[in-house]
């Protein structure tokens, strides 16, 4: 009886004990195997949604090619064309009426010409893959604050000679938004684009002197639906893996866009 | 060895007394805890009530020797506080039978006390009652985390503590106490190892709640010096 006894109790004890710590161990094992599905799901959903970035990027660009080049052969052959017509027409036989009209439309014509290709090389950016990403920053910058009141200066590490050639054309797609943007809505008269290629880390800054965005309105406006240029920075952002800020310092407005792992080119 | 036998002497009160501490200092971060408060405060205080009758008895009168009345508080005020607690768990709100199994373990331990067992004696009752109540409880809330594949709590959550806490040692003193007194009239060496072990078994509960708190901290609730 008394052995009996203690062998229950000892058995007892030794299998509720032992039920219960499997219980326990495979709680533990099932949360382990659970957060390990879990992180390879969420990292297959970033994985495709930078592939569709990445395609929606890519027709973008492509598109930007296609318009680029018809309107540059097309539409700029035949505005050549019609220049060439207008030149054509002699100018002793007309009025003094008829050659005011003629030197107007030949000045409009030439307007028109010259904006064609300046709408062809922003869409094409041919500058960028001949002469780099820093010269084809400095070349969009000149052209899109010549002739304006603006005060633009640009103060490139010479170091960094580009992120590969997808890479750079993002990176310039959003400097040219940014760009774009602080002439458009920002008001400002001094605009400075500055990098530095320092440990791995490239940092590029555009300075300007208007009102530009808050970090907080920038998440606002590229999350609202409207707000397609913001939210194809936000995108093309996403693609470089890389982080964007906006800061307002009193008088000035600093937008930070910042890649890790970059090498400058050994000597 | 006098220092080792102060030590399971008391193992009933000493871990108890580190997982109050611990959750008395340090704010929670899931605050949703209240109910493991009463639980430590109300176990803490009657375990040591019953561990100073046990160790002092020559103090007191024959009539207050017997320390069988607060294991029988305990077996009810345990389970009604922990049960009450994981019920509350939004985990475990979508299984209505454990409201039942509550109510029912309210109204067997009334019936059981008004005509089969005096609370003034050891409650064989009660033990088992209190066991498989909070075992199937215990069960359900691990079962549920491992059907449930959204991982609603963290696998630190406390009550994940808890609820290992009291499933390992009703694991080991159900049979425990089930048997305590036969035992002791038959086997007595048996008798003191059985309640060694129980004794390991109230340290392990009492530090794995206590463990369970201090992995949620989130700072202290009101400055100690020397302490950041």
């Amino acid at each position: 009886m008394n052995t009996d006894l203690t062998t229950l109790i000892i058995l007892g004890i030794s299998v509720m004990l032992g039920l219960m710590l499997s219980v326990l161990l495979a709680v533990f094992f099932n949360f382990r195997k659970k957060n390990q599905h879990r992180r390879a799901i969420q990292e297959l959903k970033e994985q495709q949604q930078a592939l569709q970035i990445e395609a929606a990027v890519l027709s973008e660009e492509t598109e930007r090619h296609r318009i680029a080049e018809t309107l540059h052969d097309e539409v700029g052959a035949i505005l050549s064309s019609a220049k060439l017509h207008l030149l054509g027409i002699k100018q002793g036989s007309l009025d003094e009426k008829d050659k005011k009209l003629h030197e107007k439309g030949a000045g409009l014509l030439n307007d028109v010409i010259k904006r064609v290709r300046g709408i062809s090389h922003n869409l094409h950016s041919n500058i960028l893959k001949e002469f780099g990403f820093n010269e084809g920053v400095r070349h969009f910058l000149k052209q899109v604050t010549g002739g304006t009141l603006i005060e633009a200066d640009t103060n490139l590490d010479e170091s960094f000679t580009g992120a590969g050639q997808e890479n750079d054309i993002s990176l310039y797609r959003i400097i040219q938004e940014l760009v774009n943007n602080t002439i458009k809505y920002a008001a400002a008269t001094r605009l400075e684009i500055s990098s530095v290629l320092a440990a791995g880390r490239y940092t590029l800054t555009i300075r300007h002197n208007g009102n530009g965005l808050s970090q907080a309105d920038f998440d606002a406006f590229s999350l609202r639906k409207e707000g397609l240029g913001l939210k194809n920075i936000r995108n093309r952002i996403l693609l470089l893996k890389g982080d964007i800020r906006f800061e307002k310092t009193g008088q000035e407005s600093l937008i930070q866009i910042i890649l890790s792992n970059q090498t400058a080119p050994t000597p | 060895m006098r220092l080792l036998k102060e030590i399971l002497i008391w193992s009933e009160v000493w871990p108890l007394a580190i997982a109050l501490t611990i959750f008395i200092i340090f704010k929670q971060k899931r605050e949703n805890l209240t109910l493991i408060f009463w639980l430590l405060l109300t176990t803490l205080v009657l375990h040591f009530t019953a561990c100073f009758i046990s160790r002092f008895t020559y103090l007191f009168p024959k009539e207050l020797k017997k320390n069988n009345i607060l294991y029988n508080i305990l077996a009810i005020c345990k389970p009604l506080l922990a049960g009450a607690y994981l019920m509350r768990l939004e985990q475990l709100k979508k299984y209505r039978y454990l409201k039942f199994l509550y109510l029912f373990f309210i109204v067997f331990t009334i019936i059981n006390f008004s005509f089969f067992e005096s609370i003034f004696s050891f409650s064989p009752h009660m033990v088992v009652a209190e066991s498989i109540l909070l075992l199937i409880f215990t069960l359900t809330f691990f079962l549920d985390a491992m059907i449930d594949d959204d991982i609603p709590m963290p696998v630190n959550h406390p009550a994940y503590f808890f609820c290992a806490a009291i499933s390992l040692f009703e694991s080991i003193n159900f049979f425990i106490y089930l048997f305590l007194f036969p035992v002791f009239n038959e086997n007595l060496e048996f008798a003191i190892l059985m309640i060694n072990i129980s004794a390991l078994a109230y340290i392990l509960y009492g530090l794995l709640i206590a463990t369970g708190l201090f992995i949620n901290r989130n700072g202290l609730r009101f400055p100690i010096k020397g302490y950041s």
